[in-house]
């Protein structure tokens, strides 16, 4: 295999991550059949109730609703009959804190019942290995507002429901500062009609001295639209422009027992993991956009060559610092989708002893192909 | 959505969408399950699918926000009973070609077979980029909206991807 140049080795990877694999037919068979149900079951619940129903239901509504409150479980008696030993025994520490701080919203009433902090239990997704920090353990209690039961974690519509409850710390943007970022997860665990979760993620005291928040909303993964981050001032906010479930609830940590050195050292150790390094910044400033390419860097003229194409690909042959010939491949449907025609919104580039070059493509109306190195 | 317009999104997305739970999960089972998933937790949002945008961006993101909000699960069931290493079935049109020799063609398998490990043993934040972007073949400021990072840097880890990659396959051997 020749692997002259970058273009060969992306050549490599399409060829090798393409899509070539495809669901068997009994699969997509099964998801229509369950689509048909779940449309049936949807006409279902749209349907009216006579009056006299409706009547029975607001009386079993508010049976329920009392019956779940006396049923409440503490942290204690939840983390000792669900969690594991090292979630129960975070509890019992004397820095545990309980809050107890109910808000609605949507179907939903949220508690958030208490926070602390333990020995951790699952491995980091990074490293796979425990981490030698403790972890934080952050339990919410979610209800349904009319006092119906939530579904139990074996009901079938036990997956229909997405939440998402994730720490967020007053300045750092939770775009890329949060739960999945911070080794995070979650077990549910259901009693008596309640929903409880117990999330998990890097441990939060150390920023005890800034404003720290569990935020949630009601979608699977972290949804950037629900909440706004001032860069000025570090402050998270709920959007309330935000069509969904978005509620913040302040973790009240004692500002003494912030540890700024932990906590500079982890943030350290979280922009390396995670590519927020000034170095990759820079990085990522370095590669400049066509616009940019065409506005600030100097056309080879010798370079200029229409682009003939071999099998599915075209190719462009240029030859780099140390004399050696090189041939970029690019695909057409990639880097004019839709017919497009002039300047290609997509760019290669690479680098080498004279810093980055870019390659820069043209289609005529013709459905000729030119390209340009740019230096 | 009528039955008919959620078989279309099946019929035109799925081969791409279920590659790419295939390539995250590392085996069948766990791709038939993330898959299936991923398509009924689309009957949720059809609504919001916008049809003239990119639903295919769309259905993976639903998938990569099930294979995260899953992972402690997956992650304590590695610690039980590690999940069995990527076997790959290698049945490709590329490998069909009839422009290749046999001698190509047996490279060409065992090229697939290590770019394919070698990405997988990726940390997660150049591995999902490749995925999204070689498997998925999603446009970069669809991946950088979906994993919520700038352009730049999606366009940054596909480089060093690349640069990992290449540097692998030239630890087993391959030509420089």
């Amino acid at each position: 295999m020749d692997m002259k140049n970058n273009y060969e080795i992306d050549r490599i990877i399409k060829q090798s991550l393409k899509a070539d694999c495809e669901p068997d037919l009994d699969l997509n068979k099964d998801i229509l059949r369950q689509w048909k149900e779940n449309d049936i079951i949807k006409k279902k619940e749209k349907r009216k109730f006579p009056a006299a129903a409706a009547i029975v239901l607001c009386i079993l509504a508010v049976s329920a609703t009392v019956g779940a409150a006396a049923k409440y479980l503490s942290i204690s008696e939840l983390t000792k009959e669900f969690a594991q030993p090292e979630v129960y025994q975070a509890f019992q520490d004397n820095d545990a804190i309980e809050v107890n701080e109910t808000k609605v919203a949507g179907d939903y009433k949220f508690t958030f019942l208490g926070i602390a902090s333990g020995k951790a239990i699952v491995q980091s997704e990074l490293t796979n290995q425990l981490p030698e920090n403790s972890q934080t353990y952050a339990v919410l209690a979610i209800e349904r507002k009319d006092g119906t039961p939530m579904p139990q974690i074996s009901d079938d519509s036990y997956s229909n429901l997405a939440f998402c409850v994730s720490p967020l710390i007053e300045g750092l943007n939770p775009m890329q500062y949060n739960i999945f970022c911070m080794d995070g997860g979650y077990s549910d665990c259901w009693k008596n009609g309640v929903l409880y979760r117990i999330v998990e993620s890097d441990e939060l005291q150390k920023f005890a001295d800034k404003h720290i928040y569990l935020a949630v909303t009601d979608t699977d993964f972290w949804d950037n639209d629900a909440f706004e981050f001032d860069k000025k001032s570090g402050k998270i906010t709920e959007n309330k422009a935000y069509d969904g479930i978005n509620l913040l609830f302040d973790i009240p940590y004692d500002p003494s027992k912030a540890d700024s050195k932990a906590a500079k050292q982890y943030l350290e150790k979280f922009d390396a993991l995670y590519g927020n390094s000034k170095n990759e910044e820079t990085d990522s400033k370095k590669i400049l956009t066509v616009e940019e390419v065409l506005n600030n860097k100097m056309q080879i003229k010798d370079s200029v060559q229409t682009l003939k194409k071999e099998r599915n690909a075209y190719l462009f042959h240029y030859t780099d610092s140390n004399g050696n010939e090189k041939t970029v491949y690019i695909d057409e449907d990639v880097y004019f989708p839709n017919d497009k025609v002039g300047w290609s919104d997509e760019l290669t580039y690479f680098e080498d002893e004279t810093g980055i070059s870019y390659v820069l493509f043209y289609k005529q109306t013709d459905g000729s192909i030119t390209g340009y190195l740019y230096q | 959505v009528t039955r008919q317009e959620f078989e279309n999104l099946i019929n035109e997305y799925g081969k791409e969408i279920y590659c790419f739970c295939y390539r995250l999960i590392g085996n069948k089972e766990g791709a038939d399950d993330l898959y299936q998933e991923t398509m009924l937790k689309t009957m949720e949002y059809c609504s919001k699918i916008d049809y003239a945008a990119n639903p295919k961006s769309f259905l993976i993101g639903i998938a990569l926000g099930i294979t995260k909000n899953k992972r402690k699960k997956y992650v304590r069931r590695q610690r039980i009973a590690p999940s069995t290493p990527i076997t790959c079935e290698i049945e490709t049109a590329f490998l069909m070609d009839d422009e290749q020799s046999p001698e190509e063609l047996c490279i060409s398998k065992e090229t697939i077979n290590l770019v394919r490990t070698v990405t997988n043993e990726l940390p997660d934040k150049y591995r999902l980029p490749v995925y999204m972007y070689y498997t998925a073949e999603m446009p970069i400021n669809d991946i950088a909206r979906i994993l919520h990072i700038p352009t730049g840097t999606v366009k940054s880890r596909l480089h060093k991807a690349r640069i990992i990659i290449k540097k692998r396959l030239e630890d087993y051997g391959y030509e420089k």
